[in-house]
């Protein structure tokens, strides 16, 4: 194959892959998921949960929510810059929140990425 | 203590040499394994796991020039745009190319004792001071590289790529459906990218030759100066690494000759990492995959446990600069009889079957684009630091955002 071909080829995957992997991640979210359900193996992954909060703490760079489900709860966080949202009105409210499942001090915890009331 | 500390050292040494013998494992991938481990086991006390991950870094900065160098060369047509290694690897000088890496990185043992102490009273106060500017740092960083390609007739080629890894890196780093993007994200951009082009060549490595290698004494301070001169930014700057601090070191300099840079880029690739360590310490940032680790896992991060991680890279460093000289030269014996093609090929088989693993099927589709994007570099012949876009765009995004 001449190298003109091979740069034109590789110019079109690499744009229509971008393409590709910005409409999967628009329009296909994480499939919803029980809080019980969020084990290690999880870990670095995407989760969507439905969920109410029951507890929001704030520090100085994040807030610290709890959040609950018929299944259990787990601490989550989320960067203040992020989204803002008077979270004591919040609080008992039905919500759907996206995020990582990530490590802190042996437990595992929520990055949000995104919260939408239900 | 003493003794788990020992064989910690000899299994740092041991994994360090299987991380940089092959391709496409890389330690921070090792260390994140590690880590699963010790989360999932109790330790009475994590410092061995430590030094494990403090000595298998060290030692892989100075054994993984094996594969850059013996793997992915050119043919001669289009050897004038790619590594100074490969070249020597052609005239059947690897080894020698090998060896110059090899004082590089034992300079860098050196240059990290120097280092070190300054970072420890410096670093915390200048980092206070630079933070707010890091994004603008990294924007004038980018510009400054991206401009030394503008006399190359590559400036176009170099500001596409750089932007295209950005928007990919953006993308992979918040895809939902991809653990570890890391992974495929870099595993394309610089591995298969530059083995597949490799399939295009008609490659014959010569047999080589292990006569010895000259180089003056002004070349070699040349270089040691250049690495001290572009190191310290690199240590603690997120997005920057080995290949930008040794353009940025360089610049202070007219001309550096193939055989200085192959020295050069042996001892930042050490400094960088081991002052990463230095930089947790000092203003408690990971800037490399394997700190992240290290900090999770370590307790009370004090200054002896700094001094005993900086005399592990010392005494681990002596000893694989030894072990790295000795693979080198049982592979420079035998490259010529390799079949190269079939070789890169089996390594590309390994680097997606690794990639799958760690990073599940959906990883394919950060993969593809950046083995394009990666193949792109290597057939417009741009320096694939400019790729390093995939990092340093997010980082800068996430500053500005």
């Amino acid at each position: 194959m001449k190298t003109t071909s091979l740069i034109k080829l590789c110019l079109i995957i690499a744009i229509v892959s971008l393409i590709c992997i910005l409409l999967i991640n628009k329009f296909i979210e994480p499939k919803i998921i029980k809080i019980n359900e969020i084990e290690k193996k999880k870990l670095d992954s995407f989760v969507r949960i439905e969920a109410e909060i029951s507890e929001v703490k704030e520090t100085e760079g994040l807030f610290i929510l709890t959040l609950k489900d018929e299944t259990g709860e787990i601490k989550s966080i989320l960067y203040k810059d992020k989204q803002n949202y008077e979270f004591e009105e919040l609080i008992g409210e039905n919500l759907e929140i996206t995020g990582k499942i990530i490590e802190y001090n042996g437990g595992l915890e929520i990055e949000i990425e995104k919260i939408k009331a239900v | 203590m003493l003794i788990s500390i020992i064989l910690a050292i000899f299994l740092g040494l041991i994994a360090g040499i299987i991380a940089g013998l092959i391709p496409g494992l890389h330690v921070n991938l090792i260390s994140l394994i590690v880590f699963n481990i010790f989360a999932s086991l109790s330790f009475a006390d994590s410092f061995p796991v430590v030094i494990f991950l403090v000595s298998m870094a060290t030692t892989s900065t100075f054994v993984d020039f094996i594969p850059s160098i013996f793997l992915g060369a050119p043919d001669e047509d289009t050897v004038l745009g790619v590594l100074p290694g490969h070249r020597f690897l052609l005239k059947g000088k690897g080894f020698a190319a090998i060896k110059l890496t090899v004082y590089g990185s034992l300079i860098a043992l050196i240059i990290i004792l120097i280092l070190s102490p300054l970072f420890i009273l410096f670093l915390p106060s200048t980092y206070e001071l630079i933070k707010k500017y890091i994004p603008i740092i990294l924007i004038a960083a980018s510009l400054f590289l991206l401009m030394k390609e503008i006399k190359h007739k590559k400036f176009f080629w170099s500001l596409f790529l750089f932007l295209i890894s950005g928007v990919l890196g953006f993308l992979s780093l918040s895809f939902h459906f991809v653990k570890q993007p890391l992974l495929p994200l870099l595993g394309g951009l610089f591995g298969l990218g530059l083995l597949i082009n490799s399939l295009f060549q008609n490659t014959r490595i010569p047999r080589q030759d292990f006569s010895e290698v000259k180089i003056s004494k002004k070349e070699i301070f040349k270089a040691s100066l250049a690495s001290l001169i572009g190191s310290p930014l690199c240590s603690f700057l997120p997005g920057l690494g080995p290949s930008q601090a040794a353009v940025l070191g360089s610049s202070f300099f007219k001309k550096i000759s193939h055989k200085g840079f192959l020295v050069l880029v042996g001892a930042l690739n050490t400094i960088v990492m081991v002052l990463g360590f230095v930089a947790l310490y000092a203003i408690q940032k990971p800037r490399h995959g394997v700190a992240v680790v290290i900090e999770k896992i370590i307790e009370n991060f004090t200054l002896n446990k700094l001094i005993l991680i900086i005399l592990c890279v010392i005494f681990v460093g002596s000893l694989a600069a030894m072990i790295t000289l000795v693979i080198a030269r049982l592979i420079a014996n035998k490259i010529y009889r390799v079949n190269y093609k079939l070789l890169s090929i089996l390594v590309i088989i390994f680097i997606i079957i690794l990639t799958l693993i760690f990073s599940g099927f959906t990883s394919i589709l950060i993969l593809i684009p950046a083995t394009a994007i990666g193949l792109l570099a290597n057939l417009k012949e741009v320096r694939k630091m400019h790729l390093m876009g995939c990092l340093i765009l997010p980082v800068i995004g996430w500053f500005l955002i």
